[in-house]
């Protein structure tokens, strides 16, 4: 297996400048990266330091204004909306600081919301959410609404939509921040589990030192560059 | 099936905001279905009077004289009532003779038209026959007299000043075109509430105005009736065939030989059509309201699930979906609604007497018009009302796709 094939991100020289009246704020500046398939990435760094633009970036949800991005080999340079939507659909899941339920839908539904749009058989997507929703204790609250769990049952959830079409690659952007430490210690180890389990590549943005702690890689971020990228000894 | 789940509940997220645009989309429909099936309905009650009291569902009049009305253009229907009695289609026939001239008494004189109804045979479906509309007196008689024998409507008694037994004289033209006066005895008076009616209208014995015309064995109208119009089409080819096989007579359908009337209710329909129109107008721009200010509430999901992966096309199926069960689900509670009004109003009707005596193009019309079921109106007006839905969802699409994942997450 070569270099290329096992790279799950790589991105050169890549450049996010907004602009707010006549200031110009570099987002992300000049990043260079790469991400191994199967790793467990913190990206650390204080508020403003452009970690979730750099997500954002990663996932095609925003273009650089310079530098190229290429997830799984793929260049999300010249790729049309469409297609970028379809490269997240097949590649890529997401888990956001705010859970971001859909709030109409109970917990299955939200859970198998991308292997809905993916268009997989109702048989297999409830298997694979009752076996998804063991493994994070969410058992029981399947049926349940967003407005009917705590914030840490939310964010699992979140966790469960985002692996349940067994994406190559999630990006968790802050993903207990909102939660207790507790519960946010047994999130990690749920994700952890997933990625030692299932090679599931886990690139998250945070500023929790515990969070931290137990990346095996951690990049630091400020003003839109990478200050530090090193690599932890764990297990 | 996810779009519909999704855009069942979302429609429940805002209840009041949901509520009230169902309201008006289910009243629209209400509305239009229950006036069209009302005005359906009295339209056939007019057109019925209409065929009934003048020229049948079918008619056979001599090719010039709907045009001209004169008396010489008169025809033996004989042999085309014998080959119209064994059509299955065919109910009663009937035959006529008009005769316009002046009707000239002590007090004055006024332009009328003689009519000759086979009186006895015609009484049970003919509108303008009916025991009711007689204010004094009794109808003519066959029997054999020196004056003619007849009903004249109230208007034109007033005019003249006559009364039952009261004698008058009646100028027309004769078959060979002479001028000729009758001495004519009212034996009866009626109002219809039709004025053309009640001013103009003189009503005899057939076989009398027969004689009087010089046209024993002639008529000017053979009016053919039918169980109900959809069966126009069965007999007008057949009846077109026995025409163009008797010289000097053409079959018409009704529509043919009451234009005015046929015109009357295609532009009454026209105007309840642009008002409808206005209606689903109105209701356009309040499903666009709806939809675009529960668009602009989610935009943040949006963006949510265009991140998770759902395509531009998936978002834009999404908004119409929320529109087409916001659309559905309002005109079935209208339809419904309408629907339960419908049956008391076909089997009650509705009493518009009390608003006074109506004329409609010169017809006879009942106090009470009853309901029908137009059911390819009903659905028409449901289905308009989903589709006008549908589009007024495509600018709220529209704004739905403008969002950027992205930003939607940073700004809302």
């Amino acid at each position: 297996m070569n270099n290329e094939q096992t790279l799950a991100i790589k991105i050169s020289a890549a450049s996010r400048i907004y602009y707010q009246a006549d200031t110009e704020i570099r987002a992300v500046d000049q990043v260079d990266l790469e991400i191994q398939s199967g790793e467990f990435v913190a990206l650390a760094g204080p508020s403003g330091s452009g970690k979730t633009t750099l997500l954002n970036l990663i996932g095609g949800l925003d273009r650089p204004d310079s530098g190229e991005i290429h997830v799984r080999g793929e260049s999300t340079h010249d790729k049309t909306d469409n297609e970028l939507t379809d490269l997240r659909l097949r590649h890529v899941g997401f888990v956001f600081q705010a859970y971001n339920l859909i709030p109409v839908l109970t917990a299955r539904e939200n859970a198998e919301f991308v292997m809905l749009v993916q268009g997989v058989e109702q048989a297999r997507r409830h298997a694979r959410i009752d076996e998804i929703f063991s493994a994070l204790g969410l058992d029981g609250l399947a049926d349940r609404f967003p407005n009917q769990l705590s914030g840490g049952q939310q964010q699992r959830v979140a966790v469960a939509r985002a692996v349940a079409s067994n994406p190559a690659i999630i990006l968790a952007d802050e993903p207990t921040a909102n939660l207790d430490s507790e519960t946010a210690k047994a999130l990690l180890a749920h994700m952890r589990e997933m990625n030692e389990r299932d090679g599931v590549t886990f690139l998250f943005s945070t500023h929790d030192p515990m969070v931290i702690d137990n990346a095996r890689r951690v990049i630091r971020m400020r003003d839109g560059r990478i200050q530090s990228d090193t690599r932890q000894g764990q297990e | 099936m996810l779009f519909l789940k999704l855009a069942w509940r979302n429609l429940w997220r805002n209840k009041r905001r949901s509520v009230i645009e169902l309201t008006s989309i289910a009243g629209s429909v209400f509305l239009a279905v229950t006036y069209n099936n009302l005005v359906k309905g009295s339209y056939a009650q007019m057109i019925e009077s209409g065929v009934r009291t003048q020229s049948g569902h079918v008619g056979f009049y001599h090719p010039e004289y709907l045009e001209s009305r004169r008396t010489e253009y008169a025809f033996d229907p004989q042999p085309i009532r014998r080959q119209l009695e064994t059509n299955e289609h065919v109910e009663k026939m009937f035959e006529r003779l008009y005769a316009p001239g002046l009707a000239r008494s002590g007090r004055g004189s006024r332009p009328a038209v003689l009519m000759g109804l086979d009186i006895a045979s015609e009484q049970a479906d003919s509108p303008l026959l009916q025991p009711r509309l007689l204010t004094d007196g009794d109808w003519p008689s066959q029997q054999p007299s020196r004056y003619t024998p007849v009903v004249i409507g109230q208007k034109m008694a007033e005019e003249l000043g006559l009364k039952v037994r009261r004698k008058f004289v009646f100028m027309t033209q004769s078959r060979q075109g002479d001028m000729q006066s009758r001495l004519m005895r009212v034996t009866g008076i009626v109002r219809t509430g039709v004025s053309e009616l009640d001013g103009n209208t003189i009503i005899a014995d057939r076989t009398s105005v027969a004689t009087a015309l010089g046209l024993t064995g002639s008529v000017h109208e053979l009016a053919v009736m039918l169980p109900s119009q959809d069966e126009i089409e069965d007999v007008y080819p057949v009846a077109s065939r026995i025409a163009d096989q008797s010289p000097g007579v053409q079959a018409y359908t009704w529509k043919e030989a009451m234009p005015g009337l046929a015109n009357a209710v295609r532009m009454d329909y026209a105007g309840i059509k642009i008002i409808v129109g206005f209606i689903y107008f109105l209701v356009a721009i309040g499903t666009i309201n709806t939809l675009l200010m529960s668009v602009m509430e989610r935009v943040r999901e949006f963006g949510v699930i265009r991140s998770l992966g759902l395509s531009a096309a998936g978002v834009r199926r999404m908004v119409l979906v929320e529109a087409f069960v916001l659309g559905v689900t309002g005109s079935v509670i209208g339809l419904v609604g309408a629907m339960l009004l419908n049956i008391r109003l076909v089997n009650k009707g509705i009493d518009i007497g009390k608003f006074g005596e109506m004329d409609f193009e010169g017809i006879i019309i009942e106090p009470i018009i009853y309901s029908t079921w137009d059911v390819g109106g009903m659905l028409t007006f449901a289905g308009l009302m989903i589709g006008i839905a549908v589009v007024a969802a495509i600018y709220p699409a529209y704004r739905a796709l403008q969002v950027k994942p992205a930003d939607a997450m940073r700004h809302y």
